[in-house]
Formats: structure tokens, sequence, C-alpha cells
């Protein structure tokens, strides 16, 4: 079921159990992540991301702790912001932001994040990755855990 | 859905609440089955709802789901106030193809086949986040996102002034102002000029396998034999990071201009709005970085036929360039309309003014690029897809299986393997890529040629066979 699921750090400290797996989808990537709490979800990503952009040896050069704020109209527009702001940061240092520390999300209206990141170079890209979409966009609670599903340009 | 001619459906406007204008799919009932599968159809029926849309909506061929738009989907809107959306471009704002034809038959070419094959792989750099070998400077940056391929000529000597006259649109869009695109689009760009990509862009080598209109291919210049390469590319990092925020700036605005949209990926705003112009000023800008990058590439090809190939540079000749994610200020009728093709390439018929005059006898070249196991064709615009589909043909064969399912039939290994049996010369940094884009994922590239043809859009000129293939 899981594809890039099981439990995993989105930092130093581990936040829970958080998975995630590819759905159907013709043309794009469709990722449904499930967490026990909004930041693993949003954490999760962050590693999904990650590790699609390619493999990552041991980070001789880790590179520095990068903050991040962002701000949006809801939580749905928030993971897609959050995505795209990976996305590009990522193309751009040329490195892969999996590492996260903390994170803070307020799923209140608008939705807010703050986070610190870091970019870990990058020994092949690989990532087909080119944007987060708000096509589709889910963030919701179900079932005592959070769910998300975001379709991804590929 | 309704039948209204020969391979074209109908769904009419009184079909779903909130559409303009019917939505029309040219199909043959196979295509159609296809294409009614997934969701590409109620994305279509979404665009026809779009403030300002005008006459119909048309899907092509080999449309199939894709996010707001559906990929192989075409819509006009009534300027000055029809809307633009970034997302009926899409993130990959001008990806396109590119036709060179090399002035060798393949029993000519030989066992050079391979040689050539890999000094290309190693000389045109692939992947996602896989810079080029030129880091711009913003001088240089502004110059190619205003100047387009034309800029990589001039400026540049990065080709020959023939390769601009034979790109749509001499390769270079009005209006750009790179004032309009973000500084972190421009830095995803800075260093990506002359690369591929991924997922489905590519470098083919191959060989016109049969001529099918003798006339519009020797206006094109090709013949039976004859050896050619398609380059399969777009806008890379720039044109993603201008799509991301323009659709975010214009969802934000929705509520301002009083759009409702069934899909947020079809946010939008009317183009004579401040953020339309701005949108299509930086569209623009990602769109001649675009043209600039297969400039770039082509020039690679040229360079590295001549060294591996021992032809002369001039000798390689460009047939065409064209977009197939972009949205351009065209008449129709008299009328100015905002075009979007998302996954459709122009298709002018013979006679109009903006083809080149050498090929306006018979009409634009038209590209459809099918799998690396299978074949692609070249064709020509017929005067009747100007009234059909906005001027429209499709873009290539289709997806009909996503890259996940692909992946679990089969591995790239295997893959790779079943290609060079068929004497295909396979380049790819990735097994799970090359996997993603095997040829049963694909549409049957030869029904969808048919049935452009019999729909009127376009017309069959010749069939190219792969014969070796690099891989974003």
């Amino acid at each position: 079921m899981s594809t890039n699921g099981g439990p995993r750090p989105t930092s130093g400290e581990r936040r829970g159990t958080a998975t995630s797996r590819t759905l159907q989808h013709v043309g794009e990537w469709k990722v449904e992540l499930r967490a026990p709490t909004i930041e693993s979800l949003f954490g999760e990503l962050a590693h999904v991301l990650a590790e699609a952009t390619g493999p990552r040896g041991s980070p001789s050069e880790p590179g520095a702790w990068e903050r991040i704020e962002l701000e949006a109209a809801d939580c749905p527009t928030l993971l897609v912001d959050w995505a795209n702001e990976l996305i590009g940061r990522s193309e751009v240092a040329a490195r892969a932001y999996g590492a996260v520390r903390n994170l803070v999300v307020e799923a209140s209206v608008p939705a807010r994040l703050t986070a610190e990141v870091r970019g870990d170079p990058v020994d092949e890209w690989v990532s087909p990755v080119k944007a987060a979409t708000y096509h589709g966009v889910v963030v919701e609670r179900q079932e005592g855990e959070w769910r998300g599903v975001i379709l991804l340009d590929v | 859905m309704v039948a209204v001619g020969d391979f074209a459906f109908e769904l009419p406007q009184v079909a779903r609440a909130g559409m303009r204008v019917p939505a029309r799919v040219y199909a043959d009932e196979t295509l159609l089955s296809a294409i009614l599968e997934g969701d590409a159809m109620l994305q279509l029926a979404n665009v026809a709802t779009l403030p300002g849309v005008f006459e119909c909506v048309y899907g092509m061929p080999d449309m199939h789901e894709g996010y707001g738009f559906p990929v192989g989907g075409v819509a006009a809107t009534l300027l000055p106030d029809g809307v633009v959306s970034p997302g009926g471009v899409g993130f990959d704002i001008n990806c396109g193809v590119r036709l060179l034809a090399l002035p060798l038959t393949q029993s000519q070419l030989g066992g050079r086949l391979e040689s050539f094959v890999h000094e290309l792989s190693r000389s045109i750099p692939s992947g996602t986040g896989h810079g080029g070998q030129w880091r711009l400077s913003d001088v240089e940056l502004d110059a190619v996102l205003t100047g387009g391929g034309a800029c990589l000529v001039r400026a540049h000597g990065l080709g020959l002034d023939a390769d601009i006259a034979n790109t749509e649109s001499c390769g270079c869009l009005a209006g750009a102002d790179p004032t309009t695109v973000s500084q972190r689009a421009k830095d995803r760009g800075r260093n990506q000029l002359g690369s591929l990509g991924a997922g489905n862009h590519f470098v083919e080598v191959q060989v016109v396998e049969r001529v099918s209109d003798d006339a519009a291919a020797s206006a094109f210049g090709l013949a039976a034999n004859q050896v050619t390469v398609l380059i399969h590319t777009g806008s890379r990092g720039l044109g993603h990071q201008v799509c991301t925020d323009y659709v975010k700036l214009m969802d934000g605005r929705l509520g301002a201009y009083g759009i409702q949209l069934p899909d947020r990926q079809l946010s939008c705003a009317p183009a004579s709005s401040p953020e339309g112009q701005a949108y299509l000023a930086a569209m623009a800008c990602a769109a001649n970085f675009a043209w600039a990058n297969r400039q770039r590439i082509a020039h690679t090809v040229r360079q590295t036929a001549v060294r591996v190939l021992g032809v002369s540079g001039d000798e390689v000749r460009m047939i065409y360039d064209v977009a197939h994610n972009i949205a351009k200020i065209e008449e129709h009728g008299g009328r100015r309309l905002c075009v979007h093709r998302k996954g459709a390439t122009r298709a002018f018929g013979p006679g109009h003014a903006e083809v080149p005059e050498w090929y306006r006898s018979v009409g634009q070249p038209v590209f459809i690029p099918g799998s690396m196991g299978t074949a692609s064709w070249v064709l020509a615009g017929e005067k009747a897809a100007e009234m059909r589909s906005w001027g429209s043909a499709c873009h290539g064969a289709g997806r009909s299986m996503s890259r996940h399912a692909a992946k679990q039939q089969v591995t790239g290994g295997a893959l790779r393997r079943e290609l060079e049996a068929q004497g295909i010369v396979v380049r790819c940094p990735t097994s799970a890529g090359l996997a993603e884009e095997a040829p049963f994922a694909y549409k049957d590239v030869d029904r969808v040629a048919a049935v452009v043809e019999g729909a009127g859009l376009a017309r069959r000129v010749a069939r190219l066979r792969p014969l070796g293939v690099i891989k974003g």
C-alpha cells in the first residue's frame, strides 16, 4: 500500500507515523498522505518530494537551516503552497529539502505555517516534479488522523 | 455525447450547468471510449464555463485527464475581456517539438548510430533539476526572455537564421516583460538553457519510414529513408515557476472579478486586467525561453552531427518548431481571441500568413510524437482546422496508462532490452524513468494521426520510426 510510507522523522525528532502512497492518475503524480498530526502530514510531503529528487549520500555538506513562513486562505491551499515552496527552493539550490524542524501548522482561516528546512546535496537528480496543483487538493481530519491528497505535475 | 460529423462528438452546452459553450471532441469510437474513461471530458466541460469562452471548446484525439484543463484541450476567449488562464497553458509553458533533418539516409548513417546517440546523450543534460552548460547573467537572461531563439542565433551565433524563420512565431512572442517574471522563476531557469528536463521529454533520432504526401514532404524537405532528429522539451523550471506564481495570484483574485470556477486550477483573470496582462507578459518570457532552449539543443545536435557524422552544420536543416502548451492572441473570423492550447499544436492551413512562405502552399508542419518504440508523424495543417479547432491539432499519442501503472508492468531494464532488440539505441538517466514512458502506456499514434486527418485538422505527410532515444 505505502510506496513512500513508513515511519520516518521529519526533523531531528520523530513526529509520529506518517505514510504516503500514489493514487491513480493517468498523466500526473497524485499522492495521498496520512499522518497523526497536521505537522507530520506536511512533514511527510516534504519527505516525499525530497525522496523524488534523487538519491542522497551522507550529507558531507549539509545546508544551513532556512526559515519558511507561509500564509494561505485555507489548509489545502497551504499544502500546495508548501509543496511549491519546497519544489522551487530545491531546484534553485540543487538540494533536497527533506529535513524539517520546528514545523508548526495553524489549521485556521487563514492557515499559517512556520518551519525550518535544510537542503542536502543530491547525488543524482531524477525528480520529474514540476509543481503542485490546486486540482483536487484535500486536507481533512478523518477517523482520528489527518489525510491529504495533492496532485503534482510531472 | 452526440455525433456531429465524421470523427466529431459534442457535449451540448445544456448538458451541464455553467457551461457557456458546447464541448466538442475529435475522435473515433475507440479513442472516444479511452477519453471517456477518465475525467478528461468533465475537465473539458469545466473549461467551457470560463468567462468569455467563445463558440466552442475542443478536445483533440489524444485528449486525456490533466488538472484544470485536460491535456489536449483547446479553448478561445473573446478579447479584450475574456479570461486568460495559466492552467490552460500548463506549467511547462511552450513545451514543444522541433524537427531537424540530417543530410543522410539510414544506410549512410549505418553503424555510426550508436556513437551519434551516445554523444548526444553526453552533450545534452537531462533530468528536471539538471542545468545546462551555461549560467546566464541577469542581462543575458533578460535578453533571452525578450528575444527568444533569435537572441541565441543573432547575439551568440548558436544556430542559423533559417532556424528562426522555421519556428512558430519566429521563436519570439511579442510583449515579453522580464519584470513580470519572479526572481525565483529566473533563478530556476538561469542555468537550464540547453537542457531537456525529465518526464516525457526526449531527443529522438529517427528515419522517415514512409511518405504519405509527396508534395508536402517535398516542401518540408523530407524524403523516404532520411534521418531526422526530434527534440521535445519546454521552458524548464522558469516556465514551471511562472505558472505557479500566476495560478496562485489569480486564485486569490477570483473573488475580486466575480469569477466562480468548478476547479481552482482553472484560475484565471480577464486578459485585459492587470493580472491578465502581467501573466501574458510573463508567459511570453517563458515561451521565449523555451524556444531558446530548443534552439540551444538544436545547436548541440548540429555540433554533434558535424563531429560524429562528418556532415556540414548548414546541411542539418530545421524543418519546424511548434509549441503545444501556450496561449496566443490570434485573429479568427475577424475576431481577436486568446487561444489556449494545452497539449495541442497550432495547425494553420495552406495560405495562412503565419505559415512560412516556403510551406504556405501545403500548410504548417505539425508533429505528433508517438512513444519511443512506435513512431511519430509529420502532418500538414488544413484550412478547415481554422474553422474546426481554432487552427489546432493534437500534440502526441496521448497517455493511456499512468506512469505508476507502467512501472508496475515493466522494468526499465526489460524495456531497454526490448527496444534494443528492435534496433533502437536507448539512453536514459534512470531505469524507472524509462519504464514510465513504455510504448504500451500510450495510445496508438497511427490511429490518432488517422483521426486528425479524418477530422480535417491536418493531413499525414510522413511517418518517422525511432532509431535512437535520449530520454529526459
